[in-house]
């Protein structure tokens, strides 16, 4: 039993992200939130990851070209896989071998990027906390990922009953996601 | 049966597609847009 069993169920869920997005986009809650977020950005500081970040230079240039690293595997993966919706390459392999070959690797630099990030987001925490692009990048950072395992990923399991200009545009958002991820974290390196 | 549950299935993946989608296009458009009107800004002064 699907949690996503229901009529259009999916799309209810989508929409009503959509609908809290945008009120707390538009809603005096998430300047609230942002200062109330303060402390926790101040302790992350003085945690052992924080000290080490502030503290040795090498480690954190050593993290950060993993953080990088990682990125321009997501960013290929990306590529290659909208690419491949797109029907710009690859044509000649089926879909869904591209798209779960792609998605193997999309995951686990997922999960480098994040840990990464972290990382390096400790040792610069309150600098980061008062830049409005790092708050920018996470929004497109959960924007990406909601998108792939709520929308792209289910999309993709009916790809053979769905509208091709569905697909290339699914395709089309996915570059613009991880296009504004990648832009706002090196926005991040060149700010402040 | 199994048919028609598939069928409902990619119908709402599509939905939730499309809904999603035009959310991205559009706010990736505002976000951009915004960002090179205050550079073009900051140019003219």
């Amino acid at each position: 039993m699907s949690a996503f069993s229901l009529p259009y169920s999916r799309s209810a869920a989508v929409a009503a992200l959509l609908v809290a997005g945008a009120w707390l986009g538009l809603s005096d809650w998430r300047l609230q939130a942002w200062q109330e977020l303060l402390p926790l950005f101040e302790w992350m500081e003085t945690t052992p990851l924080g000290v080490a970040g502030k503290t040795w230079g090498a480690v954190f240039a050593l993290v950060q070209a993993l953080h990088l690293l990682s990125m321009a595997l997501l960013g290929g993966a990306v590529l290659v896989a909208d690419a491949r919706l797109l029907g710009l390459l690859l044509r000649e392999v089926p879909l869904a071998t591209v798209q779960q070959r792609c998605h193997r690797v999309f995951a686990w630099a997922l999960l480098v990027v994040v840990c990464s990030g972290v990382f390096m987001a400790c040792g610069v925490a309150v600098k980061v906390y008062y830049l409005p692009v790092f708050w920018y990048k996470m929004l497109a950072l959960a924007v990406g990922v909601v998108f792939v395992y709520l929308v792209r990923r289910p999309l993709l399991r009916h790809a053979d009953a769905v509208h091709p200009w569905t697909l290339r545009l699914v395709a089309l958002a996915s570059l613009m996601i991880w296009f504004s991820v990648a832009a706002t974290g090196r926005w991040i390196g060149f700010s402040g | 049966m199994d048919e028609d549950r598939g069928n409902a299935q990619a119908r709402d993946a599509q939905c939730a597609a499309l809904l999603a989608c035009a959310a991205v296009v559009l706010g990736f458009v505002m976000y951009w847009w915004g960002e090179i009107e205050s550079v073009r800004e900051l140019l003219e002064m």
